[in-house]
């Protein structure tokens, strides 16, 4: 899987373009700016980007900014990873808000946890979501009062905040230490309870508790 | 008439004077420190009056029959004089006309000496007889003030002078006493000559001179009221009329009673009315000068209405000094203009130049107490308003001086949380990165031995995930600082943010329409962040809302629970009334609600474009 890296700190991105090379995926572009990112982007068309949303020269939101452009110009065919200081529900939710297809956003620490950071490149690059715990556990937060998440067991509300991160069966599986049949069962009764018509196997399930979860 | 004998004429009408001989004597003035001379003054007068009076009344009842009554009205017609001076010696200590009125009510019992039955004695009533005039005519030109406006009085006053230095001359060196007639006094013993036709004469042309120099001193009087306006003509008025009423009694007991001998009153009668004309212009300087005095009080209350709005301040003068004409002029115009006729300029002068030119009535100079008032008052009230800018320019200077500083601390407060982000808390994840990677190549490296350095791996973990702590607190203390969202996002969004990490149940209806400037949206920020995490600490709400509101030209904040309400300001922490402080910076304001009864509102308006 080929990747494009930005990230204004030159040792940081050195430091995860060798942590990802070490993870089996193939870095193929550095970035320092945003600017330099489009052009990497332009001339690679990797699989996924990973971009850090504070970069030069305002340090504000110009990763989103380039993130935004970079799916305009090519879709979901570039997937992007977007890893930032701290975590804003609000940037994750617009940056979800369209479509969360081949969408991540993390917050920077994850890099300290490369089997985490590897597995959710590659679930953006194939077009899956990787959303960080703690917007997801914001978005719970938002809509705790709702007579249907309240209806949820403590298990089924784990099971719905992995989901809500973007993960497979299997990953859900392998985090609460359940079997994957389990997790199917529990994710058709999450799907139940909270009246969401989508079948809950289907790549878009995703889309759904999130759209869900933002009420 | 033993005392002149036929030919000459007493000045004055103590018309029984032949017949009675009273010993009169002035009436003595003390000058008393001015703490204790109010009453002092009093009761001595009124101690040397009645002394002075009894021994008068009994040695002209004794020695020339003489009826008291008489004797009475002589003192009277010389005390009122000397009493009016006492009173406005009280009243008025600055005012010299005091020592005019006593002067001319002490010299009046000089002519009293004339009768009494001693030779130099009665000599020296005979020759300074007249000399009461000079003092009564200084006093009506000098009044009010006690000094001669003009030089044209200061002759008239001179020729006065003159005339009677004549007379007493003549009196003295020409007299000579009928032979075994007259007066007691028929050695004069200072003459020198033998008959008495120049004295004739001259006592013949004084009744004359006096009476057309007084007419003079009442010309005077009548032109300077006549040129008088408002407040000086009013206190002019009756000094006018008592002088008119003194020449023309002058000219009648001088020249056409004595001189044309047409006499329609008797001598008695008028010296009745001379004496109650006396008292009456007595008591008119007196009153004259009393209604300066009120004008002054008019002018200290005035004081208290003036401020610096020159129209109020021109209106207050006007209506305290009786003059509708007066104008205040600043203190920049450069020239003084000069006057029309009838008016003065006074410049009023500060410590640093002129403060303002006053364009006044010339007849207010007549007190210069008034104008040293009116002086002053302006003095206090221009000074009053120098200090009154300077509070508030340096009012001015400490808000700009705040707003800098607020505007400061903010900016700072954003560079800090930068550079946590982008400086300290990268340069964390990058150690701890760096240690992973140092770990797999360590990994690598011994791998080929087949054995792992277990040690090596947990303390790189441990150091990684103490790194990955250090980040976490980093990143909670950035926001604590300043949160990156408001500058990202703006206020909507960072109110929402807050909310999303906020443990309360919180509705909100947010709805900035205009952002405002960075340190307002701060502000505000803050102050919500503040109320929130009162009411998690002590409020114990089950309901919270939130709710922004864009106005033209502000965004009002309200945070309202249902807890257990009174809340006082300084229970709420410091924290919220340091926001107080950041609000009013911005321009912005907070109140708080929050009635025993339960329940808190705090409303946090913040101003924006």
């Amino acid at each position: 899987m080929r990747v494009v890296l930005a990230d204004d700190s030159v040792l940081l991105r050195a430091g995860i373009a060798e942590l990802l090379r070490l993870d089996g995926l193939d870095v193929v572009g550095e970035a320092g700016t945003a600017d330099e990112l489009l052009e990497q982007v332009r001339a690679t068309v990797p699989d996924v980007v990973v971009v850090d949303v504070r970069m030069p020269p305002t340090h504000t939101v110009e990763g989103l900014v380039a993130a935004r452009r970079i799916r305009q110009q090519w879709g979901s065919a570039v997937g992007i990873l977007v890893l930032s200081q701290y975590v804003e529900t609000r940037h994750a939710v617009e940056l979800l808000a369209e479509a969360p297809d081949g969408i991540g956003y993390l917050l920077k620490d994850k890099v300290l946890r490369p089997e985490d950071l590897g597995e959710a490149v590659r679930r953006v690059g194939s077009g899956g979501s990787a959303l960080d715990p703690s917007v997801v556990s914001h978005l719970l937060r938002r809509r705790r009062d709702d007579a249907g998440l309240t209806s949820l067991t403590p298990r089924e509300r784990d099971v719905l905040a992995l989901v809500a991160e973007g993960r497979s069966n299997r990953s859900v599986a392998a985090t609460l230490f359940l079997s994957e049949k389990t997790v199917e069962s529990a994710i058709t009764r999450i799907f139940d309870k909270l009246g969401l018509g989508e079948d809950p196997a289907a790549h878009r399930r995703v889309r759904a508790v999130l759209t869900w979860l933002q009420g | 008439m033993a005392a002149v004998g036929a030919g000459p004429t007493l000045d004055r009408m103590t018309a029984r004077a032949s017949e009675a001989t009273p010993r009169g004597r002035p009436v003595p003035v003390p000058r008393v420190t001015p703490s204790t001379r109010g009453y002092t003054l009093a009761a001595a007068l009124a101690c040397a009056a009645a002394v002075g009076f009894g021994l008068y009344a009994e040695e002209g009842r004794r020695a020339l029959g003489r009826s008291w009554d008489v004797a009475l009205l002589d003192l009277i017609a010389g005390l009122v004089f000397v009493g009016a001076g006492a009173a406005v010696f009280l009243w008025r200590p600055a005012n010299r006309c005091w020592w005019l009125l006593v002067a001319s009510g002490a010299t009046w019992f000089l002519g009293t000496l004339a009768g009494v039955g001693y030779d130099d004695l009665a000599m020296v009533g005979f020759v300074t007889i007249s000399w009461h005039y000079y003092f009564l005519a200084h006093l009506l030109l000098a009044f009010p003030t006690g000094r001669l406006p003009a030089r044209r009085d200061v002759v008239l006053l001179a020729a006065i002078a003159a005339v009677l230095t004549v007379k007493s001359l003549v009196r003295l060196l020409l007299y000579v006493p009928p032979d075994g007639t007259g007066c007691q006094c028929a050695q004069n013993r200072f003459t020198g000559v033998d008959d008495g036709r120049w004295y004739n004469l001259a006592e013949a042309t004084f009744p004359w001179v006096i009476s057309v120099l007084f007419a003079l001193v009442v010309a005077e009087v009548v032109v300077r009221w006549a040129h008088s306006s408002g407040a000086g003509r009013r206190m002019l008025t009756p000094v006018l009329i008592m002088s008119a009423a003194v020449a023309a009694q002058i000219a009648y007991s001088q020249v056409i009673r004595q001189e044309l001998a047409w006499a329609v009153v008797r001598s008695q009668d008028l010296f009745v009315l001379v004496v109650g004309l006396r008292a009456i212009a007595a008591y008119s300087i007196v009153v004259g000068l009393r209604r300066t005095g009120q004008a002054r009080a008019a002018m200290a209350g005035a004081v208290s209405e003036l401020d610096a709005d020159p129209a109020r301040l021109t209106a207050a003068l006007r209506s305290a000094l009786e003059d509708p004409s007066l104008e205040v002029l600043p203190a920049s115009s450069d020239a003084v203009p000069s006057p029309p006729p009838g008016r003065a300029v006074t410049v009023i002068e500060g410590d640093h130049g002129p403060l303002a030119a006053l364009i006044h009535d010339e007849a207010l100079l007549e007190d210069p107490g008034l104008i040293s008032a009116v002086t002053a008052a302006i003095r206090l009230t221009t000074d009053n308003e120098r200090l009154r800018r300077e509070l508030q320019e340096r009012l001015d200077e400490l808000a700009a001086s705040r707003v800098r500083i607020i505007t400061a601390a903010d900016a700072e407060r954003r560079r800090i949380e930068r550079d946590l982000h982008d400086g300290t808390q990268q340069r964390l994840i990058s150690i701890a990165l760096q240690l992973r990677l140092a770990l797999a190549r360590a990994e690598d490296a011994e791998d080929p031995n087949g054995r792992r350095s277990l040690g090596l791996d947990f303390a790189v973990r441990t150091a990684v995930e103490e790194l990955a702590g250090a980040v976490g607190e980093v990143r909670a203390l950035a926001r604590g600082i300043h949160p990156a969202i408001l500058t990202d996002a703006g206020l909507q969004a960072a109110l929402e943010s807050l909310v999303d990490r906020s443990t309360l149940n919180i509705r909100t209806d947010l709805d900035v329409a205009v952002e405002p400037s960075a340190g307002a949206a701060s502000a505000a920020y803050f102050c919500v962040s503040e109320a929130l995490t009162n009411i998690a600490k002590h409020a114990h709400a089950s309901d919270v809302v939130l709710q922004a509101r864009g106005r033209p030209g502000a965004v009002e904040i309200t945070i309202a629970d249902d807890g257990v309400g009174g809340a006082a300001e300084t229970e709420l922490g410091s924290g919220l009334s340091g926001m107080r402080d950041r609000l009013a910076a911005v321009g912005g304001s907070l109140t708080v609600e929050s009635p025993a009864s339960g329940g808190t509102r705090v409303r946090v308006v913040v101003p924006c474009a």
